[in-house]
């Protein structure tokens, strides 16, 4: 689903990823990193919103820097910093981007609001909404138009535990459906109970790629805590 | 298209709320703080349309129309940036989405317009408002196409040159305003040689001569030229697809450029010194605040900045203007030494306003520290002296230059301008919490009051010394309830 071939990403003079390659298909992906190392970089780089210096990403068989405009309308995405327009209501929010997104079935919508249990404030302001909440929509509108790939960056920040655990349980099914899902995340317990691989960035360099148990043996951890499996390759 | 109304639509909707929200403010604060203006304004725009003044050369009205057109051009370009390059504004959300490039454009194309049309409308309104005194009413079907005309290519040109100097990296001030000095300095030496000036002036032909003729309708009447509606349609036209084109090939990549830019610091040489010297006189509390204040005005933090500092740039041009035209001696210099300090000196402190504008959304920083409202009080007070004391120097360092004087008179003239600027940039600051969320209507406001005893201070100089301590005592009071409300968050609870 998805080919990253040799990419290297420059900031001046700091390299944010430096050859980096990875093979992605219908699994759920963690990509962990201490602040810096390059995340953020990577999923940038699977959206086209910024473009590799050297190498190749590849969406689905369509190369991101020639047809970023494709490959968005395959992928859903919530940014870690996520603005939204305080001045629409978050339903409002959520319609203006299916509409863009194309989605015709206007009560995908409402029974998102309800599975999120924003139901009774989807016709407050967004400015009246809580981080939470604000992340909450910021899910949903990634998860409209059912889209082939789904990007998360630090999609946990500002949830409730009872959010936590729908968005697993999504996530999960997601996987069941033979859709992509790559996530960053600093939650370690959240990595171990989800992803189906850990891909662990020091430095704009990929340095570990596995499945959990596959981290725990290589790293001579195999009863520690993730945290612990996540410090040998990361620091 | 789609895909663009409903761009439009949203953005429309998000408009209309928060028009609705500030209700009060555009629909009667606003009004009658105009129409005040409006009266106060009216004789000397009655003196220019009975023809008092004479019609300035073909040159001075040049100049005049260039010096509009550069500062209509560059003083949004922060916010251009921000439209076609959004890093932190809700409109970064739409760069994940899969929106073609000429939709997306065109979206952008038609909020620039939108937010150009009060300033094309002002331009028109006062032309319209000295053309009805002088021979009656002029307006006809030209002057909608001009208008149309003016508004699409002034935002065409906007757009362009952000691309261009996004890509080409000059959107840092630094680069960008020494260019346009070049430009301007460029178009002065060949104001008098026909067709150089022609070709320097070729980007802007079109808008340029509806700005002329705009210029002169102040004098004379004049009907718009059907040629120069034509030429700024068709090099909008030109502009259009140079732009779109460019847009559909750098975006992806300036977007980058544009976030490291907004993320470099500019280092400010001697903030340390400025540091200590408030944390001795007023405490550390005040002294982090005013520090963080100036560090954010010299980073730029709006396009406000751009515009107050050519303001303050232009009253300086009119005080030379001015020794040269008139008279660098005597009383009638010195009234206009004043005057410009005034000027200059609300042009830059009106920024606290802005400031206050741009922090509310953190605010909830302040609310959540020890601060006192007299602090915050305080700081900006200070704040808005120090941002204005370059306009003090500049001018003394001008009136020096090109004014003659003897040692008494230079030294009283010192003693006069620094009242001025004490007055004038500490009414700015006492008042800044006025209308904290309307800096467009709360900077008028604070024009009329601080511009108003400034006149008076300056025709009667020693009443400074009545005026200033007890007028400025009340504000203070004032002023601190006001920080208070603030910071208390009194304001919003009640919205």
């Amino acid at each position: 689903m998805i080919k990253i071939g040799e990419v290297v990403k420059r900031y001046n003079k700091i390299t944010a990823l430096n050859r980096v390659s990875l093979n992605i298909g219908a699994e759920v992906v963690a990509l962990l990193g201490a602040n810096g190392a390059g995340k953020s970089t990577l999923l940038k780089l699977l959206l086209g919103l910024i473009e590799p210096d050297e190498g190749r990403v590849e969406v689905c068989g369509h190369e991101v820097k020639r047809h970023p405009i494709t490959v968005r309308g395959l992928i859903g995405y919530l940014p870690e910093n996520l603005v939204l327009y305080e001045r629409l209501t978050g339903k409002e929010f959520l319609q203006f981007v299916a509409g863009i997104k194309g989605v015709t079935n206007s009560k995908v919508i409402d029974e998102e609001l309800e599975h999120f249990d924003l139901g009774a404030k989807k016709d407050l302001l967004i400015k009246q909404y809580s981080f939470g909440m604000k992340k909450r929509i910021g899910l949903i509108a990634a998860l409209l138009a059912d889209p082939q790939i789904l990007i998360l960056d630090e999609p946990l920040n500002g949830l409730d535990v009872e959010t936590i655990t729908k968005v697993r349980a999504r996530v999960q099914t997601l996987r069941l459906q033979g859709k992509a899902v790559i996530f960053s995340s600093h939650i370690m317990d959240f990595v171990e109970r989800v992803a189906s691989r850990v891909v662990i960035l020091k430095k704009g360099e990929l340095v570990a790629d596995g499945t959990v148990e596959q981290l725990r043996t290589s790293s001579n951890l195999p009863a520690g805590h993730f945290e612990d499996v996540f410090f040998h390759f990361a620091k | 298209m789609n895909l663009l109304l409903k761009l439009l639509q949203y953005r429309t909707i998000e408009k209309l709320r928060q028009i609705k929200e500030n209700f009060f403010t555009l629909f009667i604060l606003g009004p009658a703080i105009l129409t005040f203006v409006y009266l106060i304004a009216e004789p000397y725009m009655r003196a220019v349309a009975d023809g008092v003044y004479r019609l300035p050369s073909e040159p001075k009205i040049e100049i005049f129309a260039v010096s509009l057109i550069l500062l209509l051009l560059l003083s949004p370009i922060s916010s251009v940036a921000n439209e076609f390059y959004p890093t932190q504004s809700a409109d970064s959300y739409l760069d994940a989405l899969a929106i073609d490039y000429v939709q997306k454009f065109l979206a952008l194309l038609i909020i620039r317009i939108t937010k150009n049309i009060p300033t094309i409308f002002l331009l028109f309104a006062l032309e319209q408002i000295t053309a009805i005194k002088s021979i009656g009413s002029s307006f006809s079907f030209y002057h909608f196409a001009a208008a149309f005309a003016a508004l699409v290519q002034l935002s065409v040109s906007q757009i362009l040159i952000v691309l261009l100097a996004a890509h080409f990296g000059f959107l840092r001030l630094t680069r960008l305003l020494p260019s346009a000095g070049i430009f301007f300095l460029l178009f002065l030496l060949s104001i008098n040689s026909g067709f150089a000036t022609e070709l320097l002036l070729l980007p802007f032909a079109g808008l340029k001569d509806i700005v002329e003729e705009i210029s002169v309708s102040f004098f004379t009447h004049r009907l718009f030229q059907i040629p120069a509606v034509l030429f700024s349609l068709a090099l909008s036209i030109v502009y259009f697809t140079i732009s779109l084109y460019l847009y559909k090939k750098w975006a992806i990549i300036d977007r980058e450029v544009v976030e490291q830019v907004l993320g470099q610091k500019t280092v400010l040489i001697g903030i340390k010194s400025i540091q200590k010297l408030i944390q001795w006189l007023k405490g550390q509390e005040i002294a982090s605040q005013v520090v963080r204040d100036l560090i954010l005005t010299f980073r730029f933090f709006s396009s406000a900045v751009y515009v107050s500092i050519a303001i303050a740039v232009l009253t300086e041009i009119g005080l030379i203007v001015y020794a040269f035209r008139y008279s660098n001696k005597g009383t009638g210099f010195e009234i206009a030494v004043q005057a410009a300090t005034a000027l200059a000196t609300f042009s830059l402190s009106s920024l606290a306003p802005t400031l206050i504008k741009y922090q509310l959304p953190f605010f909830h920083l302040e609310r959540s520290f020890p601060s006192k409202p007299e602090q915050l009080y305080q700081s900006k007070l200070i704040y808005g002296r120090i941002v204005a004391l370059p306009g003090l120097f500049i001018t003394l360092s001008v009136a020096f230059l090109v004014g003659q004087f003897d040692l008494n008179t230079a030294l009283f003239l010192i003693l006069k301008t620094l009242l001025v600027w004490l007055l004038v940039a500490s009414f700015v600051g006492a008042l800044v919490f006025e209308i904290t969320s309307r800096p467009t209507l709360a900077i008028p406001f604070v024009a009329i009051a601080s511009l108003s005893i400034a006149t008076l201070i300056i025709r009667v100089w020693w009443l400074w010394f009545f005026v200033y301590p007890y007028i400025i005592d009340k504000l203070h009071i004032r002023g601190r309830e006001r920080a208070y409300i603030l910071l208390m968050g009194i304001e919003e609870e009640n919205e």
